[in-house]
């Protein structure tokens, strides 16, 4: 019993000294982003940024990264990171401004919703999961447990599950939503060709911009088949910059 | 490409038989000959190459608008040597005239050279001249005859095949004189003399060609001029024409005098030839005269004119070493310094940068300097325009060629373009790279000079400003991989968890329902649940030797197995109550005798007022056992 006892309290303390110093480095990292970005050296805060985004993805991180990369010319990265920022945190005023701001500058468009992922940006994606988990199962509970616990009825309990049940029915148009946009991505660079066929001598159909959205729909080696306001294609996979996935 | 003399049969001297052997022209071409062609054709359809060509309707009133070719008159061969008499060893011209297209004409046998006449074959050539409103051809034949031996040579008449038929060529007759006499003739030839004759592969040279007046200073203009040499490209420009004095046998004579080039295409000595027809008073162009000029009114005759070769000593150009974008250019050339025509634009902005070029000779197959690949530009080929008004004297030709730039990203400057030519002059290549221009790109690098917090666009009523936002202070939310949850394994695992437990509590709640239902089933279980344990304690009773302790588990074991078969409280039951549970014979045998033993013990030792210390009870703990098993087994 005591040895079982001190095997946990010993994984604990592992956990919490990994969780600790995850966080240390990652805070390590954003703050001396932020300081090579005061510091006009914005190819180092990039660096920096990058990194403490890689270990720990946060809302301030991206934002940071963002407008380091568009103070370096990249205004494709620079999209990235705000449309990352927002994924985490869509209330974040700072990163929609500069989407904004970027857009207007650049002359790209912003990527086209459906209304349920519309909806999916209302919270953050992974809020949508936790209220579908927690409200499917408080709805179960009360429409269970009452019986088996042989709680009188309760008009109560009725509701609750019954509002429950429907706030589960609500988010599952998000959840779609959150799963399709897992395909956009955005052009990194300038005149990102878009070829005909998954193949470097392809004929480009079109030039993209940088941070022109774009959606993926399949791949196939080194080539992603994207979707575009300017038709379909394909385009390398290095200069596919995904919402979601490195 | 230039033509050759003769083109269908060529006349080759056989010294043994002194006859002339027609044989196919033999063409030695040469690799660089070849890739110098090939640059000097693709730079002219490069810089003058006409996008669209006339629509076939049009082609086809241009051929209905021009007047016939007579093609059916009977066709006449005359054949003269030229002077008629020669001293040995001076040459003469025998020529074949004929009154039909160049490319029917084909010789089908020898022509009979006699003995002691050596016969080398000249020009070869067409004209068209018109006549009662058609144009009639007459091609010509030119061979170059020497005498070895004073005599009357006769060349007799021999048959051609024009248009397929067979043509007669007349006889023509040459007498050659031992000694030169006063009176004696020249043949009427061209004189061919370059500006130079020692030349780079490439290089334009200057020739300047003469046609000498006859006796009498009666001067013919010249027309179709053309040279031959397989090393040579004919560079049909005119310079100029016109008619000068020259000396000639000791005295002054006019002379028509061409000025034209010819590039050389292969290294080493190339020979190269002129021909031309006399045109009588027909020329074109600006004609310069000067002196005395005597043209004679008779009806124009052509004569097909052709000049001695002149060797000329072509050098290949010096490997190019570090000589960064030649293009094939091989003379003089200045680089006016490029304009631009704006020199701030935005990203994606298109940019043009004209550069002129001038040069002393013509720019007819000059190919522009190929525009860089370079990563912040886009830059297209370029497009000739309109060459900028001359600073520089004495180079009157120029040519303008247009680049289009597009800047891809935050650059300051336009990228320089690679060129340079070949000074033969200085018999090495000349850099004449183009320079790099300083432009300011907005855009991107505008963009990239916004501080975090300045405004873009206006602000109008109604519209919010555009600002970029100032760096977030802290990381702020945060997760631990930009992969949603639902999207992960384990988070439809951790869902197991909530459905377990309400899965668990439900069936919990089934089989606690199905129990109440059922209390049979609880007491059986339970009873089974204290048989266990009292037949535990009857296992210590016997080890510790306390034999009123088994007595006592042994009679509560037996009750509490009997008790769910009632029911009742096990301690309420007698042994009769037990012995009911098994049938008669049992209950007449030992298994019955065993349970009134343990009853009655427990009955001595409960109301006996003195106990029994002995303790043969212990011996039956095996039929107890055996009959505590059967009765469990009936739980």
């Amino acid at each position: 019993m005591n040895a079982s006892r001190c095997f946990a309290m010993l994984a604990c303390c592992h956990v919490f000294a990994a969780s600790s110093m995850v966080w240390a480095a990652t805070n390590d990292s954003f703050t001396s982003g932020g300081e090579a970005f005061r510091a006009g050296k914005f190819t180092d805060a990039a660096k920096a940024l990058r990194e403490a985004a890689a270990r720990q993805p946060a809302s301030g991180t991206l934002l940071n990264l963002g407008l380091a990369e568009w103070r370096r010319g990249r205004p494709g990265a620079a999209i990235q990171a705000w449309e990352r920022a927002l994924w985490i945190d869509p209330h974040d005023a700072g990163a929609r401004a500069n989407l904004a701001y970027a857009r207007q500058l650049t002359g790209v468009e912003s990527p086209d919703l459906a209304w349920y992922e519309r909806a999916s940006t209302w919270l953050p994606v992974n809020a949508w999961a936790w209220i579908a988990g927690a409200s499917l199962w408080l709805a179960v509970a009360m429409a269970v447990l009452p019986g088996v616990f042989r709680w009188r009825r309760a008009g109560w309990q009725q509701a609750l599950a019954a509002l429950s049940f429907a706030v589960f029915l609500l988010s599952l148009p998000a959840h779609a939503g959150v799963v399709t946009r897992t395909r956009i991505g955005f052009a990194l660079k300038k005149d990102t060709p878009l070829r005909l066929t998954p193949t470097a001598e392809s004929e480009a159909i079109v030039k993209l911009n940088a941070g022109q959205p774009l959606r993926a729909m399949r791949m196939r080696g080194d080539y992603i088949f994207v979707r575009t306001a300017h038709g379909h294609g394909w385009v390398e996979r290095s200069q596919f910059g995904s919402l979601c996935r490195d | 490409m230039m033509k050759q003399g003769p083109v269908l049969s060529a006349a080759v001297v056989d010294s043994s038989s002194s006859s002339i052997g027609l044989t196919e022209l033999q063409s030695s071409s040469r690799t660089i000959l070849l890739l110098l062609s090939c640059w000097l054709l693709g730079g002219e359809s490069v810089s003058h190459a006409q996008p669209n060509s006339p629509p076939p309707g049009v082609l086809m009133q241009l051929m209905q608008s021009q007047l016939p070719v007579d093609v059916n008159s009977p066709v006449v061969a005359k054949a003269e040597f030229d002077p008629p008499f020669v001293s040995v060893g001076r040459k003469a011209v025998y020529r074949v005239t004929l009154n039909a297209l160049e490319a029917s004409v084909r010789f089908v046998g020898h022509i009979p050279v006699p003995p002691g006449l050596k016969m080398t074959h000249g020009a070869r050539g067409q004209i068209m001249p018109i006549s009662e409103g058609m144009m009639r051809p007459q091609t010509a034949l030119n061979f170059h005859v020497r005498a070895e031996a004073p005599g009357f040579f006769a060349v007799p008449a021999f048959t051609v095949e024009v248009y397929g038929k067979p043509v007669t060529v007349p006889g023509a007759s040459l007498e050659v004189t031992p000694r030169p006499s006063e009176d004696e003739a020249e043949p009427r030839q061209l004189v061919l003399s370059p500006v130079r004759t020692n030349v780079f592969l490439g290089e334009l040279v200057r020739v300047r060609v003469l046609a000498a007046g006859s006796a009498s200073n009666a001067v013919d203009f010249l027309t179709q001029l053309q040279f031959n040499g397989d090393g040579f490209l004919d560079g049909k420009t005119i310079y100029r024409q016109q008619i000068e004095t020259i000396t000639r046998a000791g005295r002054a004579q006019p002379a028509w005098m061409i000025e034209s080039s010819v590039t050389p295409l292969a290294a080493g000595p190339q020979p190269l030839t002129a021909q031309a027809f006399t045109a009588g008073l027909h020329f074109t162009g600006p004609v310069v005269l000067q002196g005395q000029i005597r043209t004679l009114g008779n009806p124009q005759r052509h004569v097909l004119l052709d000049s001695e070769p002149v060797m000329i000593n072509v050098q290949p150009l010096p490997p190019d070493g570090n000589a960064r974008g030649f293009t094939g250019f091989v003379g003089k050339l200045s680089v006016d310094r490029p304009l631009l025509s704006t020199n701030s634009l935005a990203v994606g902005e298109l940019l043009t940068l004209r550069v002129t070029f001038r040069s002393e000779q013509s720019f007819a197959r000059f190919t522009p300097p190929a525009p860089p690949r370079v990563a912040a530009w886009q830059v297209f080929p370029p497009t000739p325009t309109e060459p900028a008004a001359s600073s520089e004297p004495g180079l009157p030709h120029a040519v303008a060629y247009a680049y289009t730039l597009i800047p891809n990203d935050d650059v300051e400057r336009t990228p320089a373009i690679p060129f340079c030519y070949f000074d033969p002059e200085k018999a090495a290549y000349v850099d004449a790279t183009i320079p790099a221009l300083e432009v300011r790109v907005r855009g991107a690098a505008l963009a990239a000079e916004e501080r975090p917090g300045q405004s873009f666009g206006t602000e109008t009523p109604g519209r919010r400003r555009l600002v970029l936002s100032n760096p977030a202070a802290a990381p702020g939310p945060q997760v631990t991989t930009l992969w949603p949850y639902q999207l992960q394994s384990w988070f439809w695992l951790a869902q197991l968890v909530p459905a377990s437990v309400i899965a668990g509590l439900w069936y919990w709640d089934r089989r606690r329902r199905f129990l109440d239902a059922h209390p049979a089933i609880v007491r059986c279980r339970q009873a089974r649940r204290a048989l266990r344990r009292e037949r535990r304690a009857l296992r210590r009773a016997v080890l510790s030797g306390d034999a009123p302790g088994f007595v006592r588990r042994a009679v509560a074991a037996l009750q509490i197995a009997a008790a769910p078969h009632f029911p009742a409280a096990p301690r309420a039951l007698v042994c009769g109550e037990v012995l009911s549970l098994f049938d008669a014979r049992e209950q007449g045998g030992r298994t019955g005798e065993v349970i009134r033993q343990f009853f009655a013990r427990e009955l001595a030792m409960e109301y006996s007022a003195r106990p029994e210390q002995a303790m043969p009870l212990f011996g039956l703990r095996p039929e107890l056992e055996r009959i505590l098993t059967t009765m469990e087994a009936r739980l």
